[in-house]
């Protein structure tokens, strides 16, 4: 499918679903309160609803969403493989424990992003050193190191969670499962989207051309080396920015852009803004459905993007053996 | 006449392991070299170190004057261009894009494509037979088609110096020698030149003007193909007794 075609297309989405989103949630409000709301600020109760609650948690999602399948895709052309995505190789596990020992430590809130891209950064180092990337292309011993650094962080977490006074282990656990609740604000986020998106597209070519390999990239002219540190410092400030503001939610790193390249290839230029729509989507559909199906409980969004995710990447394997 | 490239006592490693020794050699526009030596001899390492992909131990290596590990990889490709051995495709990518690849080296920053480069990427593709798999993905093509889109992309390059690993590779042998000769055919002669590593004795006589023999030891020899090409020499290369029969133009060698 042509560019000019998918773009309206999935920003028609999101826009539906952005609807849907403001129009439906644990608190039914009918349509007409709504309206009402949204053009003149009329019922008091849905005017609060929608602008404190609905909206912002809204856009949250769409950021959210879009950080974290962008951040997939960039690790999938780093390495050169579509089973690749932060969530599973680890990235996101560095983080979350980053932020957990912020959390723990009683650290202020602007220092878990610190924490969370310092937490990244440490564990896609080990990655890149233990999974032979520089020597080899093998994906079965970059999967296994991914699992195995997603474990030791796993154990981390809960050893500081063993560690952490009750009062504070609700937040914490919904934080870890991917709760956009909690949203603060949406500044952060929207900055470090508008930072990395120029940088990226403007690199769609080379980025491209890596896909056919760093030797024959380089042999083409390529600066591999300052391809892969664009994507690698991308990759881990989106991750962890996303992580320390929803906590780790996995999957949309896989599943959105492997959408996109089904549907249009895999030209960077194309996929990045239609993977970080594509992203937007699935995790306000995804909080969505957190919110709804089971009202008025609440449900974490990751869980549903995970029963999301999991079906595909066993589809994925399979199909790479 | 300027030389293409030019190796100073270049040594070579690859690992521990100690290869080329010592190698002085030049190479003019316009000439077709075929490298042979037996496995693990230095002939892909030679290649790639030509190409700026290897690190030169001792000695040096100019690209048209310049020292190669002074120059931009953009730079280095506009004048070294390298068919790899094997390719591997694990993201979807038309035939089409992957030989406009080529054109990176001479784009400017926004890589958008002009009309020349477009121009360029589609007489390359005619070359290699492409036209109708154009559209195809590489990915669903089969080892020879794929050989000739890599070589498309080379051809598209615009290269000085064409660098050929084992080009050969999954070529049908009817098609081998003309495909190989079309590719030659095609660059000009005064700025343009060709090196080839090759298994087949017989098929570097065929294609190459002169050719460069790797020995085990590290030491190496290299002339004009007629000189180089005997009985006494391909029997010290491959360490096994070599017969040469010719029949008109073809030049064939066979151990034992």
């Amino acid at each position: 499918m042509q560019g000019r075609l998918l773009i309206p297309l999935l920003l028609l989405c999101l826009l539906l679903v952005t609807l849907l989103s403001l129009l439906l949630g644990s608190v039914h409000l009918p349509p007409a309160d709504i309206l009402s709301a949204i053009l003149f600020r009329g019922d008091a109760l849905a005017s609060e609803i929608l602008w404190d609650y609905r909206l912002p948690r809204t856009l949250f999602a769409i950021l959210i969403g879009a950080m974290l399948a962008m951040a997939g895709a960039m690790m999938q052309t780093l390495l050169r493989n579509p089973l690749a995505d932060p969530y599973i190789l680890g990235t996101s596990g560095g983080a979350a424990a980053g932020v957990l020992a912020a959390f723990y430590l009683a650290l202020p809130a602007w220092f878990h992003l610190v924490a969370a891209v310092g937490g990244a950064l440490f564990s896609t180092i080990l990655l890149l050193l233990f999974s032979g990337f520089i020597t080899s292309r093998d994906t079965n011993r970059l999967l296994l190191t991914g699992i195995v650094l997603t474990n030791g962080w796993g154990a981390l977490i809960t050893f500081l969670l063993t560690l952490s006074p009750s009062s504070s282990l609700p937040g914490m656990l919904f934080w870890l499962v991917g709760d956009l609740n909690e949203q603060a604000s949406l500044s952060v986020p929207v900055l470090v989207l508008l930072i990395s998106l120029p940088p990226l597209l403007f690199a769609a070519k080379p980025l491209d051309m890596l896909l056919l390999g760093r030797q024959q990239a380089a042999s083409l002219g390529v600066d591999v080396p300052r391809m892969h540190l664009l994507l690698l410092g991308f990759a881990i400030l989106l991750t962890a920015t996303a992580v320390a503001f929803a906590g780790p939610i996995g999957f949309v790193g896989l599943v959105a852009p492997h959408i996109i390249r089904l549907i249009s290839g895999s030209g960077h230029r194309l996929l990045i803004p239609a993977t970080a729509l594509l992203g937007g989507i699935l995790l306000v559909t995804a909080d969505l459905l957190s919110r709804t199906l089971v009202a008025p409980r609440m449900m974490p969004a990751g869980v549903f993007m995970t029963l999301l995710g999991v079906p595909l990447f066993l589809y994925l394997i399979r199909r790479q053996s | 006449m300027r030389p293409l490239a030019e190796c100073n006592r270049v040594c070579l490693e690859a690992g521990t392991t100690r290869l080329v020794q010592e190698l002085t050699w030049k190479l003019l526009p316009g000439e077709c070299w075929g490298i042979l030596g037996p496995n693990g001899s230095g002939k892909t390492t030679l290649l790639q170190a030509l190409a700026g992909l290897h690190p030169v131990v001792q000695g040096e290596i100019r690209l048209a004057g310049n020292p190669v590990e002074k120059l931009s990889r953009k730079a280095i490709a506009r004048q070294v261009g390298l068919l790899f051995q094997e390719t591997h495709y694990p993201f979807p990518m038309r035939v089409r894009e992957l030989v406009r690849a080529g054109r990176y080296a001479w784009q400017n920053w926004s890589g958008a494509n002009s009309d020349r480069d477009e121009e360029i990427s589609t007489r390359a593709m005619t070359v290699m037979h492409l036209e109708t798999l154009a559209e195809r993905h590489v990915n669903s093509l089969s080892g020879g088609e794929r050989r000739r889109v890599a070589l498309a992309t080379l051809l598209s390059q615009q290269a000085g110096i064409q660098l050929l690993d084992e080009p050969e590779n999954h070529l049908d042998p009817g098609i081998r020698v003309k495909l190989l000769e079309g590719f030659i055919d095609q660059l000009d002669n005064q700025k343009q030149s060709t090196v080839m590593v090759l298994h087949e004795p017989a098929l570097a006589v065929r294609l190459c003007s002169h050719l460069l023999l790797l020995f085990d030891d590290g030491d190496y020899l290299a002339g004009a193909t007629d000189e180089v090409a005997t009985e006494e020499n391909m029997t010290r290369l491959y360490g096994t007794p070599f017969h040469a029969v010719r029949s008109g133009k073809i030049l064939l060698f066979y151990p034992g």
